[in-house]
């Protein structure tokens, strides 16, 4: 009966495997871009299509840049601890409207307040791409450089502020 | 039978084939083909995984980034770069996970050696199995006395 | 009083029945212990009277859902989140089993179907382990219940109530994939049966002789399901999904082939133990490994774990729930079985390396090499991203290549095998009888490689091999009808087969269900190796040429369906005149927009046509996005599976005639020792 084992032995590490599993959300998959300059860039300004916004424009600063539609029910949910932030000033937050209509994304911001020191629009998403998202919400943290420190896929939840984000920022805002 | 079984299947299903040719070839409006661009874009699409729908390439996939993402191949291909830097391209932008079928590196190598593993260590198993039971003997064959015989015969002559 | 009101009370009963039932099936698990320690074995005989209650009480249960969906009582969760009035009466249904909860519930319906059906069997034909192998069935049921009931119940009420329900998502609203999941389930939970028997057999110290006979007919029937499921399944993504393709290695399909895999294992080496007492542990082992991977199936769909365009959305907890409970149940059985497992150690020996039952060892071999494949492939990316937190994708390009070998000696066996005599091979008669098949799959090879040359290694290899099964097949036929013509002289060539075969339905409905493996073969073969795409942006009077077809596109028209509204396209075959229409359907509550694909078959080639989303063209007019393809041989797919069913079906009717004359002296005679 020994020889079963061997066979046995491996039901126990794929049973472990699991185990470990269940805590992974299989949608969390980290970027490659961290610790990499932000991927080029140039959006016009939902406000005022004439004007745009490129990697130049954020330098030195360190920035929040967020990714969100008028059509994604999850970015709903981050939307008034975005308001919060804005009106507290910790760091400038650029609005990156993903693949919407803007009359759409005007009009959200209208009725759920604008918490965006610029808002920019992304309308055929190709920028997306080329930031590696994967859907919206999705935040970065910017460093006065321009390199993306921090992604945050989905919505920023409290806790994940106060834990992850706000720290960061802090840190990156006292390097000079 | 199961011949005949199988013919007679065959035989009905070709009564359901529309009969080739039974309607005279009409002519046509204006024929489009597929351009070069697109089956190269389809055909870099079809490596790629689509990152929202978890489970299906970039070409299968009928979700918005993905049809995002074959316009971005395009572009690429319009703008002249190869296969490799497009693919090369993702990887940077997405990692690893973008690519369907998992990389020679340390990891992927792995996953590509270890179904010979697996295979050497039961086709092993097997092998020392039927080993083992062909190295007891068999008991030798009863032997048949003069009655039996007489029986066998006696049961032959009777068919 | 509105029949909602009435149906508000009706829940709430087949919710009480539902808990009784699982507060029975915890009964059903003790009472032999219970009998045991009270000396008392008489009372152990109540089990089958449980079995029976528990199987009434989960259907008053089900009756309640089903009834509270076809009277649109959305004071039901399950019922807001899966249907609404607009649903055909068919859907509303198969709805129950549209969500995580009432397919767990029909899982579970169909557990206690089974172990009815076993009280009943074992009645008279083994009475006296019955109590034990259902009491193993009673703890699954009862684990699965606490399941249902705590974690993921179907009877959750809504307050307050929603007006509309939302709708069952568009994809799932196909005839495919109304009986893909009952017929899975049925194979899945099919398999609790021989591991039942196992367990009892270990815990009582039943010899394996005397029941493992009892569980090869279980054993071919959740096999049968299995694949009757799995070919559902494909149906449905071909038709459906609409990329063309039928098979995507998803997880989830991945879950249903590992047990079908060791299953097919599990069938042959069974075979073995019959009819040369060998492998012994080797086959209760076999019995609990695919029951474990039915068990792992259920979870990678329900955890969360994997993503997967299957997967259910899950409730926390499910998970680690069915973790726990696939550990609980897999430490038990483990540890009976190498407590126990040297009993059943009892062995004949090999006659020679060259004998049907080596190659069974080899079939055996194959068939858990490509099971631990696929479980590799399946859970890699999980293993690396605990080890070192980067995310791979192991997708089809992986799994194409790693089992089409596996396939060719799958293939290969599958020839050879049935030639083989029990024992020891004479290896001249051998050469003899595999000469034929070997020039037919030979020449079959060399045809194929002429024909399409420039081809891939794979496809004349796949198609030689075909040629050869065939060959065998048709071999192994004619000799045993030459055999019969020489003893029945009077009978002429037809009566001789037909007679063959229904003489011995066992060997020859498997050999159909061969017969069908080669007709899926054929299949994959076909639309794996010769499949043409074309996708052309097209206007309405557009011809696009694809293969020798060419096909007009005529412009496109609105519809109302029952619950959607969709877009059809219209386009025509200039050559063979039928007509196809694609559909982009918008079905209201998800504003969620599917397509339909449009399909014209025949026996060697499917056109297949998916209209995509509409491009603004020049001066104003509208283009649409069209793909077109050309899968050769994908009936072959759909009749191979049938054709395997059928056969399993045949190799079943022989079994179930003698069971009814020799079972009860046989029954008799076994428990006298």
């Amino acid at each position: 009966m020994k020889k079963f084992l061997i066979p046995i032995t491996l039901f126990v590490v794929i049973g472990a495997l699991l185990a470990y599993g269940l805590r992974l959300n299989p949608r969390r998959i980290p970027s490659p871009l961290i610790g990499k300059p932000l991927p080029h860039f140039d959006l016009p300004v939902l406000q005022d299509p004439g004007k745009t916004v490129d990697n130049a424009d954020l330098r030195g600063h360190v920035v929040l840049i967020n990714l969100w539609a008028s059509w994604c029910v999850s970015c709903r949910e981050e939307h008034p601890l975005l308001v919060a932030l804005a009106h507290q000033h910790v760091v400038p937050i650029i609005g990156v409207s993903y693949k919407d209509k803007p009359a759409d994304a005007l009009a959200e911001l209208k009725v759920s307040g604008d918490p965006y020191t610029e808002d920019l629009l992304d309308a055929n998403g190709q920028t997306a791409i080329d930031w590696g998202v994967y859907g919206v919400p999705e935040t970065f943290v910017l460093d006065r450089n321009g390199i993306i420190r921090y992604k945050q896929i989905g919505p920023i939840t409290p806790g994940a502020w106060r834990r992850t984000l706000l720290p960061l920022i802090h840190e990156l805002q006292s390097q000079s | 039978m199961t011949m005949r079984r199988m013919l007679l299947a065959l035989g009905l299903l070709m009564l359901l084939v529309p009969a080739f040719g039974a309607a005279p070839p009409a002519a046509g409006g204006p024929v489009v083909h597929e351009s070069a661009l697109t089956r190269r874009e389809l055909s870099i699409a079809r490596t790629l995984r689509c990152t929202v729908c978890q489970n299906e390439s970039v070409a299968d996939s009928k979700a918005g980034i993905a049809k995002d993402m074959r316009t971005l191949i395009r572009q690429q291909l319009v703008a002249g770069k190869s296969r490799k830097q497009i693919v090369a391209f993702f990887v940077s932008r997405y990692g690893d996970y973008i690519l369907l079928k998992p990389r020679f590196d340390l990891v992927g190598t792995i996953v590509w050696v270890l179904p010979l593993f697996l295979l050497a260590v039961l086709a092993t198993s097997g092998w020392l199995v039927i080993r083992r039971h062909s190295r007891a003997t068999e008991p030798p064959p009863p032997q048949l006395t003069e009655e039996d015989l007489a029986r066998v015969r006696a049961a032959r002559q009777q068919d | 009083m509105s029949p909602n009101a009435l149906s508000l009370n009706l829940i709430e009963l087949g919710h009480f029945a539902a808990i009784l039932a699982f507060v029975l099936a915890i009964v059903q698990g003790l009472t032999p212990i219970v009998a045991r320690g009270l000396h008392r074995p008489q009372l152990a005989s109540l089990t089958g009277n449980l079995a029976v209650a528990v199987f009434v009480l989960t259907s008053i249960g089900g009756a309640t859902i089903i009834y509270s969906f076809l009277t649109n009582n959305f004071s039901v969760l399950v019922v807001a989140s899966h249907s609404n009035t607009h649903m055909p009466l068919f859907y509303k249904v198969a709805a129950l089993w549209g969500g995580h909860r009432g397919s767990l519930y029909l899982w579970i319906w169909i557990l206690t179907l089974f172990t009815m059906v076993l009280a009943f069997d074992g009645q008279t034909r083994y009475p006296e382990r019955l109590p034990v192998i259902l009491a193993v069935q009673g703890w699954l049921v009862a684990g699965f219940f606490g399941l249902s009931l705590f974690l993921s119940s179907p009877f959750v009420r809504l307050f307050p109530v929603p007006l509309q329900g939302a709708d069952l998502d568009p994809l799932l609203q196909n005839p495919g994939m109304v009986m893909h999941p009952p017929m899975l389930y049925m194979g899945y939970v099919g398999f609790s049966v021989p591991f039942a028997f196992a367990m009892a057999a270990l815990i009582t110290r039943w010899k394996s002789e005397l029941w493992i006979g009892l569980i090869r007919r279980w054993a071919l029937i959740a096999w049968g399901f299995l694949t009757l499921g799995i070919v559902l399944g494909a149906w449905w993504s071909y038709y459906v999904l609409g990329w063309g393709g039928y098979w995507a290695w998803d997880p989830v399909e991945n879950a249903s082939f590992m047990p079908w895999l060791v299953g097919t294992a599990l069938i042959h080496s069974i075979t073995v133990q019959e009819r040369r007492r060998m492998l012994h542990t080797w086959n209760i082992f076999l019995v609990i490994t695919t029951f474990s991977l039915s068990l792992l199936g259920t979870f990678l769909v329900r955890s969360g774990v994997l993503s997967s365009v299957h997967a259910f959305t899950v409730s926390p907890g499910q998970g680690s729930y069915i973790l726990a409970f696939m550990t609980v149940t897999l430490a038990i059985s483990f540890g009976i079985f190498l407590a126990r497992g040297r009993f059943q150690e009892a062995e004949e020996t090999l006659a020679s390396p060259m004998s049907r039952e080596s190659l069974f060892v080899w079939n055996n071999v194959v068939f858990t090499t490509a099971a631990a494949c696929v479980l590799l492939g399946t859970l890699y990316p999980l293993a690396i991203n605990a080890l070192n937190g980067s995310r791979i994708t192991v997708g089809p390009p992986y799994f194409n290549a790693v089992m089409m070998p596996i396939f060719f000696v799958m293939l290969l066996l599958m020839a050879v095998g049935p030639l083989v005599p029990w024992r020891k091979a004479n290896m001249i008669r051998l050469r003899a009888r595999v000469l034929f098949p070997a020039i037919l799959g030979l020449s079959a090879g060399v045809v194929m490689a002429v024909l399409a040359w420039p081809v891939y290694w794979t496809g004349p290899v796949a198609v030689g091999l075909v040629g050869f099964v065939l060959g065998t097949l048709i071999v192994d036929l004619a000799r045993a009808v030459q055999q019969r013509r020489a003893q029945h002289i009077s009978e002429n060539v037809v009566v001789a087969t037909w007679r063959t075969v229904f003489g011995n339905r066992r060997h020859y409905g498997g050999m159909i269900v061969h017969l069908g493996i080669l007709m899926v073969a054929v299949g994959i073969v076909g639309t794996g190796m010769f499949r043409v795409e074309k996708s052309v942006v097209m206007a309405p009077g557009d011809v696009v040429k694809i293969g020798a077809q060419r096909l007009q596109f005529d412009g496109v028209h609105d519809l109302k369906g029952p619950n959607y509204t969709a877009l059809q396209g219209k386009l025509t075959s200039l050559d063979h005149g039928f007509v196809l229409r694609p559909e982009r359907r918008d079905y209201g509550p998800q504003q969620m927009t599917t397509t339909v694909a449009s399909v014209n078959s025949n026996l060697l080639r499917d056109v297949y046509v998916v209209m995509g989303s509409p491009v603004p063209g020049k001066n104003g007019t509208t283009h649409y996005l069209i793909q077109v393809f050309i899968n050769p041989l994908v009936a072959f797919l759909w009749m191979g599976g049938l054709t395997m069913v059928f056969g399993l079906g045949f190799t079943l009717s022989h079994r179930v005639r003698r069971a009814a004359r020799a079972t009860a002296p046989e029954a008799a005679s076994a428990y006298a020792k």
